[in-house]
């Protein structure tokens, strides 16, 4: 599978639907990520990167502005198609009933008008073994958990990987295979990945691309290595991602 | 065998009763006066305007009047399903109505035109009771369902919106959920066949035995009536639930952030 995807944020504006407390949580973003690339969007908690990352599979819908894939409005495409090209994993893995074989055919079940993938080696992709499919979802680790959560999401072979904060609360190793799995995957398919996180040393190990953001405005996106350059340079007081990162660490 | 009249004067000695829950929740500070004492002044007035209607409506003994005034305790019914719920709005509404009328149609035909065989057809004698029963366990499961799908879908967003995020249709994503719901909403109506003439007599053959018929008769309606509460609760909990995930996600397959914040 080889899909190179552009996605292009314009312009785009999320309130909170609270009553007592409306607050705005995207205000006026706009970037692109580029296609086959990945791309950090970088940001301390509560920035709103969590909730951008859900429009762009449309589990919300913005107020204001549009999100563009390959250059088509994702409400003009059917939301079957869209969540089928564009696969999200949620921060904190949630598994069906029953064993990772089940978690996996209900994926395939759903894939109706997708070419999907077979079970049988499925697992290799996310560096699980072929035992691990009788074994009951529930009761893996929280790593395994994510990773069964990204071979289910594979299964109809996204063009383009939402990922949220796929290391949290995980220990420094499963986080390390997380994030070698996600190079890898990038790198195989050539799927588009949008990878939230707050920490930055993550992102900078893994993104191509990097869009900043922070309560809910976008502050900078550029690549990676100018973003790096520009960051030195005592623009944007990243030290508080740092520290963040540190104590993830620690 | 005699029934023993109750008169205006006896009848007011039931207030001893109302008396002696006031007294208790005064003592213990429930701070529920003010309903019990709605509720008391709200029972004898339904009651004898019941009793009111049911006289003219057992004299002129007419099909569409029986009619209407069953379409007329239907809305009612799915008004108050709808004041139940935490967020009130006509599709509720409409909902529960439709769950409500065909719940209520299915077991009504089948006990008054299959089983007891009522001629006419509309005889409001017949009729209004048993309409009366399984209106009221209706509104109750409606109510139910749509209070549980709220629960279920609340406590199960994530793995909701894990199906959702895989292409899964609301239907599909919300299968765990109106399960749940429906379950919920019958189990109340099977609980109570279970203990059924052992530790609950119910209303209806209470009153019929009371009434001076012949207990044997009186439990042959009353096994009649929880078959038919039991197909009113399946039908009406089944049509709530399949018709009201629909409340709670939008056109393009997502949770309504509204219905949960």
């Amino acid at each position: 599978m080889s899909h190179h995807t552009t996605i292009r944020i314009e312009k785009v504006t999320l309130h909170s639907r609270e009553k007592s407390s409306p607050k705005t949580i995207l205000d006026d973003i706009s970037f692109t990520s580029p296609a086959g690339k990945i791309t950090a969007l970088l940001g301390p908690s509560g920035a709103g990167k969590s909730s951008l990352l859900r429009l762009m599979c449309r589990l919300d819908d913005p107020d204001e502005g549009r999100i563009f894939l390959d250059e088509k409005d994702i409400s003009d495409i059917p939301v079957l198609e869209l969540r089928l090209r564009v696969g999200m994993v949620f921060q904190i893995p949630v598994m069906f009933p029953g064993t990772v074989r089940h978690n996996l055919e209900i994926a395939q079940k759903l894939c109706r008008t997708r070419e999907c993938m077979s079970t049988e080696g499925l697992l290799d992709l996310v560096d699980l073994s072929d035992d691990y499919l009788e074994r009951q979802a529930e009761n893996l680790s929280v790593g395994e958990k994510q990773r069964v959560q990204l071979a289910r999401v594979l299964v109809s072979r996204p063009e383009v990987l939402l990922l949220d904060e796929p290391t949290s609360g995980l220990d420094v190793m499963s986080a390390e295979r997380i994030v070698n799995l996600i190079k890898r995957i990038n790198k195989e398919t050539g799927t588009s990945v949008v990878l939230v996180t707050h920490l930055l040393e993550q992102a900078s190990a893994l993104a191509d691309y990097v869009a900043l953001v922070s309560e809910g405005r976008l502050v900078r996106e550029a690549e990676m290595k100018g973003f790096l350059k520009w960051a030195k340079m005592g623009k944007f007081k990243l030290a508080a991602l740092m520290s963040e990162a540190r104590n993830e660490r620690n | 065998m005699n029934v023993i009249e109750i008169s205006l004067i006896n009848l007011s000695l039931s207030l001893i009763l109302v008396v002696a829950s006031l007294v208790i929740t005064f003592g213990m500070r429930l701070g529920l006066w003010k309903e019990i004492l709605l509720g008391t002044v709200r029972t004898a007035l339904q009651l004898f305007l019941a009793g009111l209607v049911l006289h003219y409506l057992f004299r002129w003994n007419l099909w569409y009047v029986t009619i209407l005034l069953l379409l007329v305790m239907t809305a009612v019914a799915s008004f108050e399903s709808m004041r139940r719920q935490r967020r009130r709005n006509l599709k509720v509404f409409f909902i529960a109505f439709a769950a409500v009328i065909c719940g209520t149609a299915f077991s009504l035909t089948v006990v008054t035109a299959i089983v007891i065989q009522v001629k006419p057809w509309y005889d409001p004698q017949y009729m209004i009771p048993i309409a009366g029963m399984i209106i009221g366990n209706s509104m109750s499961a409606a109510s139910l369902v749509l209070n549980r799908l709220w629960g279920e879908l609340s406590l199960r967003k994530g793995e909701v919106e894990s199906y959702l995020a895989l292409g899964a249709a609301p239907f599909e994503a919300s299968r765990h959920a109106t399960k749940e719901a429906i379950k919920a909403a019958m189990t109340p109506t099977i609980n109570s066949m279970m203990i059924v003439g052992i530790v609950q007599f119910p209303g209806m053959m209470t009153g019929q035995i009371i009434a001076g018929q012949d207990p044997a008769s009186a439990v042959r309606y009353q096994i009649m009536v929880m078959y038919m509460i039991l197909a009113a609760a399946t039908i009406t909990a089944t049509l709530t639930a399949v018709l009201g995930y629909r409340l709670f996600f939008t056109k393009a397959w997502q949770l309504k952030r509204e219905m949960f914040s």
